[in-house]
């Protein structure tokens, strides 16, 4: 594998991970944008313990998990009581409040950035498989109690209550784990560019991250996985030209895809569709057998 | 049927929007296993009355005993946890979710055996065996309706909450679904609350009846006597 390919692999693997930590609050109804803020945490944390202690990759991802569960966790036991566009807009402060935090500690690098991160040479194929751990995870948490409940949420809170569903514990449980996702997602991408800055965690990083997610369908965790590639290409693969004006092409498709398919690229039906394709050859196949 | 011990006991019950007074003075009572309707017209506090007992509003003054229990205090995931379940007014579908996912919403916090409790709801309501992996927003009126009652019964609750239940159902359909919940009674020993704007129906298939006018109880008795009374006639039967 050329290292040009594994950097693009390895940071299109980033995006999907951060992109399901924002799907798994928006399956819940929460308009949280803090996905970036606890990627930050998670990149400076790998970062750090790989400089300083030279840890391996596998125990800096754990402690990511670590940090991701405990930075998620505090700013979720107050948007458990917000709602709506307040959430929105105080999750957004977040990331800056991380920024200028990370600035202004100097063992992090200051705005210098933290360099000398360890080189890992496998990291596209521990990427991988980190992508699919934590894809068949979050495919069981959506069909899971816990997931169902989300989107009794999302649907009608107040039904969702009248069921019996915790409406406070279930986002406090949905903002933990989507920001485990986005701390494993900055973990990876701090071994991936291997020097980070206060300033790459930016509101821009989350339009990114926010037009994969509306691009590619913001209802199953399938869409984000042609997305990414898709959109980040335009990064990498065009001519020089393009590649400038990527943020008014994104902008642009945004629209477009919202206009012309307001689902995004892959909709629920297709999923199911695809299901009942599967289910359909294994009963063909379990015939035959007999 | 004549069982004596209390389920649900509301006394002097009064609820606020805002300044506003829903509810001056409610006292009710349902025992075990009893269908008890709640009738009053538009505006009576009949809604505001099963949306304090399950906790989407607070009371003022007043208390409600449920089994032990006063719900007053206690948040509605726990109220529907100590075993009530409702069928909220409009149904409450979550239509963007299938038949079957509705179903297992039902049983979101109780510890029971979801697949015989299936077979169950199945045989009351056949319809929703060959819809389970339709949107339950693409059901008909009726069919939401059923499945509104399946997702509340699936569970086994101690007490069901019925707000509502005849609106927007045609005649013949709303004969076909109190049946339903007359035979759930017998058959399972259900213990209902009806709270209806439908007079003549729910005294039907009730026990007995409470009736409620701008916020209070005004009457109550056995349905059957109701049914006769003539100031019941006049204000709600229409005769």
């Amino acid at each position: 594998m050329s290292s040009g390919l594994a950097y693009f692999i390895t940071l299109v693997i980033v995006y999907i991970l951060v992109v399901w930590g924002a799907l798994i609050p928006f399956r819940a109804g929460l308009l949280y944008n803090g996905t970036v803020y606890v990627m930050a945490i998670g990149g400076y944390t790998a970062g750090f313990l790989s400089k300083t202690f030279g840890l391996n990759f596998w125990l800096c991802i754990i402690a990511a998990i670590i940090t991701g569960l405990i930075f998620g966790f505090i700013p979720a036991l107050g948007f458990a009581r917000t709602n709506g566009i307040v959430t929105a807009i105080s999750s957004m402060a977040l990331i800056f409040i991380i920024q200028s935090i990370i600035k202004n500690i100097d063992f992090l690098g200051g705005t210098r950035g933290l360099r000398g991160i360890a080189k890992v040479p496998a990291l596209p194929w521990f990427a991988i498989i980190i992508l699919i751990i934590f894809g068949a995870f979050l495919y069981r948490l959506f069909n899971s109690r816990i997931g169902r409940a989300w989107e009794a949420i999302a649907t009608d809170p107040q039904m969702a209550q009248t069921l019996g569903v915790d409406t406070r514990k279930m986002t406090v449980i949905a903002l933990t784990l989507s920001s485990v996702f986005a701390a494993v997602g900055g973990a990876v991408f701090a071994f991936n560019i291997r020097v980070i800055y206060p300033g790459t965690f930016s509101f821009t990083f989350l339009l990114n991250v926010m037009t994969m997610l509306f691009v590619g369908g913001r209802f199953t965790q399938w869409g984000v996985i042609i997305s990414a590639p898709l959109l980040w290409s335009i990064n990498v693969y065009m001519p020089e030209a393009v590649q400038k004006l990527s943020n008014y092409i994104f902008a642009g498709l945004l629209i477009i895809v919202l206009m012309l398919r307001p689902e995004g690229l892959v909709t629920r039906k297709m999923i199911l569709s695809v299901k009942n394709f599967f289910k359909g050859l294994f009963k063909k196949k379990a015939r035959e057998t007999v | 049927m004549e069982q004596t011990n209390t389920l649900l006991k509301i006394e002097n019950l009064s609820v606020y929007y805002g300044p506003i007074c829903a509810v001056k003075k409610i006292d009710l009572e349902v025992k075990q296993g009893e269908i008890v309707a709640v009738l009053g017209a538009n505006g009576a506090g009949k809604s505001t009355m099963v949306n304090t007992i399950i906790g989407l509003m607070k009371a003022k003054t007043g208390s409600i005993q449920f089994d032990g229990k006063e719900l007053t205090k206690m948040r509605t995931d726990q109220i529907i946890q100590s075993g009530i379940s409702v069928v909220p007014e409009g149904r409450g579908m979550l239509s963007e979710m299938t038949v079957m996912e509705n179903l297992q919403m039902g049983v979101y916090h109780h510890k029971v055996d979801f697949n015989s409790n299936l077979e169950m709801i199945f045989s009351y309501f056949p319809r929703l065996k060959e819809r389970q992996w339709q949107k339950a927003g693409t059901l008909s009126g009726g069919e939401q309706q059923m499945l509104a009652i399946g997702r509340s019964i699936i569970g086994g609750p101690k007490l069901l909450l019925m707000d509502e239940l005849s609106l927007a159902l045609s005649p013949l359909y709303v004969d076909n679904i109190f049946k339903t919940l007359v035979q759930l009674r017998n058959e399972k020993g259900f213990t209902i609350l009806l709270a209806e704007q439908n007079a003549r129906k729910a005294l039907q298939y009730s026990d007995r009846a409470y009736v409620l006018d701008l916020g209070k109880t005004v009457m109550d008795g056995r349905s059957s006597e109701l049914m006769d009374d003539p100031f019941v006639q006049k204000a709600y039967l229409g005769a």
